[in-house]
């Protein structure tokens, strides 16, 4: 029997005149299922398989026979989306059919006009599509709250997004407070694209004692065509990259990218940060390809995003450059192909994103990792991929008992009840999963808070509302971290660029600072309270832009995957090797040829490879790495513990560097790779907790967790900027109270991995965890990875080659013509380009090499060392240029070539080059990487020098 | 067995905090109580009122019109 056949004749003539005639595999399932009113589910199905009918057909249809029975007065479903898109996307949709069946619908968020919302509030819609954060709004609503009393289902879509965040554990409450109101079960359907741990997530949606159907279908039928590629440069491409001042190799996946969107219909491209999305588009748009594309992030306007969104669903455009702002389900049409660039660094986010071609039932989703030329961003992307394949995806972490979101929630009850008990608050908070072990003496910690800080009154066991109750809920709907916005203008105009982080101007952001965004350079001239105010940059020579944005972590178990590839292929020989990179981790040719090469490289400096049960400890004189494929997290964490025990055994300060597969330690002092070793065996789990969390404190991770928090508990006004806040102060104040103990909790299980780095130390404390030390002379070809990553330029986004960037420099450096003047006897003028130069530089005349460096411009120079030379009288600028021009002699004299090199660089004049020359560089590398400090420095600084 | 004003009271009660016109409701309501008249002609007599009302005080008479219907439908699966 088709599920189709428990609906009303009305709505499958409808589903009919769509041109719907059969269910789809989650409809044939779920249909029946949600027809039982008692019955909660979550379903889960890929994108575009037909989830939301899943839900809403029956529900409608029970909706439809509750009309033919009496008058519909208020809200009876809730449809809950996580964005304000999907919102509109689902109202689309769903209009046609309410509208058939006589039914209304409506939706209601933050962008919602208040005409709109007096309508709702004077004659509610029968559907309500609304955000979780509008829920919270309208819940103590005077009007509305007797709207949401009939709702008899709540539909609450794209549950892993929520799931993973504080915005789901205030949803959980949310729907507890309603069915307090509605005082009978509400009916709840989840749906859900990509989760690990099912189980928690039902009982995150259902709460802690209900049942909740978990029903999966339609993952078999999804066809997905993935692939690895690795573009190699060839000479067409080292010629474009010298074109439009690009790596090589970047330019040679650029113009892969331009080859796959030309050859197919419709091309989305994802980044893993806004700023490289702004820097591909900058740079497509340099190329002149063939065709018309967008750049998509959540720093541009609404309408901007929305123009991209059309244009490709239109077919105006081929392709648009994209963040995570389009990988969930907002509708653009069917696009052909994903192209994802370098490693999409998690399973979930692998899927979603490929799952966003093909976006309709029975088609073949394309999907191609563009993969850097790094051996971590390469196995990684087939180790991605595979998983994909597999549906092995990350499981969703579901913060429990936050202390901030249950403040806040009970001031929401407070609004809704006025007062209540003590025991009946910890009753209904209890039934939600997060909290589903509160204790007493747990809420009364957080209400004495709340007492203290006037956000409630309690008095024998009864907990009433206070004066500021209503104006702090109200503030403080969102659950998102309260980053501020701050606007990027154009100075000239003052018109909008877009819109930056508070954390990120604060972090990163100074005068001089240049930036992409919609493709254009903007440099920053002033930093004001609300506003960054920039100019555009004309030349397009800048140094390569810097927009830190968070990389996305790395998780464990892909980590320890990619270490057991890199084992496997140790102990094969090449052909066993590239069947296995090529059959289970679709790597291309050129792909698996350069992992291959890179492990038996490593292999041979190292004489074995690391893994998560068995390290080592490379010693390459002036720095160790500690090899681990622990996951971003993990690595992070035992980093931290780490070098805070080196610190306290050497008495020295320890820097750390880590990524998903490494730990990079140095210091002023050398550090022994026993010492290392000794730290991992002598030390157990709970005194590695405790060294753990005596040192987050001092991190800048704790502070800006601290921050975000303590506004979302009112200890810290909303608009107060961070520059302003005495945070070392309020950390100690508020030490040992919810706010500080929810900060904590935040860095521990969110940014860092506890429990693992517990267990590691367990091991190494009891003999179980294999620990070896390689001496090498320089770093192996592995740790090579980190310790260049560790001095590359700020590209971020993009794991690019430094090498290539510091030689292009050069190119341009050689490029530079001075005057040179011989200061010996005034009888050498001649103006030359630094390229033509021999090492030592001297006069041709007289041998000298008292050369002095000046602009070819400046024929004024000259006459004046003729004066000093003839032992005549100098004015006192004459002097003054003279001086000047005898300290860039010395340095030529000093450092012949290298000087000029140096003076080549932008703003650097003779005390900088003196500085720059003096530690007696010998590598061209270290050299020009402290040209470009110093050319950075220069930019920073320049608008006081007032040119 | 409760008595229509009772009822109709209770209805008031229930929903008197999600109205907007409070004051124009109560009196609204005090002159329909204590004359003995059924529930069903209260009713009437709301959605008479409602049709001259302007737009805010008409639903907060629909509110109170629903809470009375909800309240006897109770009543009776009771």
């Amino acid at each position: 029997m088709s599920a189709f056949s428990y609906l009303s004749r009305n709505i499958i003539e409808f589903l009919a005149t769509q041109g719907i005639t059969s269910a789809t595999p989650i409809q044939e399932k779920a249909i029946p299922v949600i027809m039982n009113e008692k019955q909660n589910a979550l379903l889960l199905s890929p994108t575009g398989s037909g989830k939301t009918e899943a839900a809403l057909l029956p529900l409608l249809n029970r909706l439809q026979e509750m009309k033919s029975q009496r008058e519909l007065f208020g809200f009876y479903i809730l449809y809950i989306t996580p964005l304000r898109a999907l919102n509109r996307d689902v109202f689309k949709r769903i209009e046609d059919m309410c509208g058939h069946l006589g039914l209304t619908v409506s939706v209601r968020h933050g962008d919602t006009t208040q005409y709109e919302r007096r309508k709702q509030a004077l004659k509610p819609p029968n559907l309500l599509i609304t955000t979780p954060e509008t829920l919270q709004a309208i819940l103590p609503g005077k009007r509305l709250r007797y709207h949401l009393r009939t709702v008899f289902a709540v539909v609450v879509d794209e549950v892993h997004e929520l799931a993973d965040s504080k915005r789901g554990t205030q949803l959980c409450l949310g729907l507890e407070r309603l069915e307090h109101l509605v005082d009978a079960p509400i009916q709840r359907v989840g749906l859900s694209a990509t989760v690990g741990n099912t189980g928690e997530v039902a009982r995150l949606l259902g709460g802690s004692n209900r049942i909740v159907k978990t029903v999966w279908a339609g993952y078999d039928s999804r066809k997905m065509a993935l692939r690895v590629e690795m573009p190699t440069p060839n000479q067409h491409h080292k010629k474009l990259a010298r074109k439009l001042l690009y790596p090589p190799h970047s330019t040679a996946r650029l113009d892969r990218i331009v080859d796959l969107v030309s050859t197919h219909e419709s091309t989305i491209i994802f980044t893993n940060t806004r700023s490289f999305a702004e820097i591909l588009g900058a740079k497509m748009m340099a190329i002149k390809p063939p065709y018309e594309f967008d750049v998509h992030h959540g720093s541009l306007s609404k309408d901007v995003r929305i123009s991209a969104e059309e244009r490709l669903k239109d077919g105006v455009s081929k392709a648009i450059i994209a963040t995570s702002s389009l990988e969930l389900g907002i509708d653009i049409g069917q696009a052909d192909l994903v192209i994802q660039y370098s490693s999409p660094r998690e399973v979930s986010r692998a899927l979603q994103r490929t799952g966003r071609a093909g976006h309709g039932i029975g088609r073949t989703a394309e999907g191609v990792i563009l993969a850097t030329a790094n051996l971590d961003d390469v196995t990684e992307s087939g180790v991605i991929l595979r998983r994909a394949l597999m549906n092995k995806v990350e499981r969703a972490k579901i913060p429990l008992m936050p202390w901030d979101v249950l403040c806040h929630q009970i001031c929401g009850f407070l609004l809704d009840m006025q007062e209540i008990e003590h025991s009946e608050l910890l009753r209904v908070f209890s039934r939600a999963f997060p909290y589903y072990s509160l204790k007493p003496e747990n809420l009364s910690r957080v209400l004495d808070f709340m007492v203290e800080k006037k956000l409630a009154s309690l008095e024998n066991g009864k907990v009433t509302k206070n004066k500021r109750t209503r104006v702090f809920y109200y503030e403080h709907l969102s659950t998102i971290p309260d980053v501020r916005k701050v606007n990027a203008l154009d100075i000239v105009t003052r018109s909008s660029i877009g819109v930056l982080d508070e954390d990120y101007v604060t972090q990163s952001v100074e005068t001089g600072s240049v930036f992409v965004i919609r493709g254009r350079p903007w440099q920053v001239i002033s930093i004001e309270e609300e506003e960054v105010l920039c100019a555009p940059v004309t030349d397009i020579d800048t140094e390569t832009p810097r927009w830190i944005g968070e990389m996305i972590p790395v998780p464990f178990e892909v980590a320890a995957e990619v270490a057991k590839v890199w084992n496997a292929i140790a102990e094969r020989n090449e052909n066993e090797s590239k069947e296995l990179l090529r059959r289970e981790y679709k790597l291309s040719d050129e792909a698996q040829n350069h992992v291959i090469e890179n492990v038996k490289k490593a292999l041979s400096e190292l004489g074995l490879l690391a893994s998560e049960e068995s390290f080592i400890i490379e010693d390459f004189l002036t720095g160790i790495v500690l090899h681990a494929p622990l996951g971003t997290k993990t690595n992070e964490t035992l980093g931290l513990v780490i070098a805070a025990l080196l610190t306290t055994r050497m008495g020295v300060d320890i820097a750390v560097e880590r990524d998903p597969y490494r730990i990079l330690f140095t210091s002023s002092v050398r550090i022994e790779p026993e010492h290392v070793a000794d730290v991992l065996k002598d030390y157990n789990g709970e005194q590695a907790s405790t060294i753990l969390r005596k040192t987050v404190r001092t991190t800048q991770n704790f502070t800006s967790r601290f921050i975000h928090v303590g506004r979302r508990m009112g200890i810290i006004r909303r608009d107060a900027k961070v520059r302003e806040i005495p945070v070392k102060r309020l950390i100690k104040a508020y030490d040992g109270s919810p706010v500080f103990d929810e900060a904590m909790r935040e860095v521990l299980d969110e940014k860092l991995d506890e429990k693992r780095v517990i267990d590691i130390f367990e091991k190494g404390s009891s003999g179980k965890l294999e620990i070896s030390i390689v001496r090498t002379e320089r770093p192996s070809h592995f740790a090579r990875l980190i310790v260049e990553e560790k001095t590359r330029f700020e590209v971020i986004g993009e794991i690019s080659d430094e090498e290539e960037i510091l030689a292009m420099m050069e190119d341009r450096l050689l490029a530079k013509r001075f005057r040179l003047v011989c200061m010996a006897k005034g009888d050498w003028d001649s103006t030359r380009t630094v390229s033509t130069m021999e090492d030592v530089v001297e006069c041709p005349v007289c041998g000298s090499r008292m050369i002095a460096v000046l602009p070819p411009t400046d024929r004024e120079f000259t006459k004046i060392v003729a004066k000093q030379v003839a032992g005549k009288h100098l004015t006192k600028s004459e002097e003054k240029k003279y001086r000047a021009g005898g300290l860039m002699a010395t340095l030529v004299s000093d450092y012949g070539k290298r000087a000029l090199l140096v003076l080549a660089g932008r703003g650097i004049g003779a005390t900088t080059a003196a500085r720059i020359l003096k530690p007696g560089l010998t590598d061209r590398h270290s050299l020009l990487r402290e040209i470009a400090k110093a050319e950075r420095e220069y930019a920073r600084t320049r608008p006081f020098w007032g040119d | 067995m409760m008595s229509s004003d009772d009822l109709f009271l209770r209805a008031f009660e229930n929903s008197a905090g999600h109205m907007a016109n409070l004051d124009s409701v109560r009196s609204i309501v005090e002159g329909l109580i204590g004359h003995g008249h059924s529930l069903e002609y209260i009713i009437q007599s709301l959605e008479r009122e409602m049709e001259e009302a302007e737009v805010t005080l008409r639903t907060d008479l629909r509110i109170l019109i629903n809470e009375a219907r909800h309240l006897v439908r109770r009543m009776t699966s009771a």
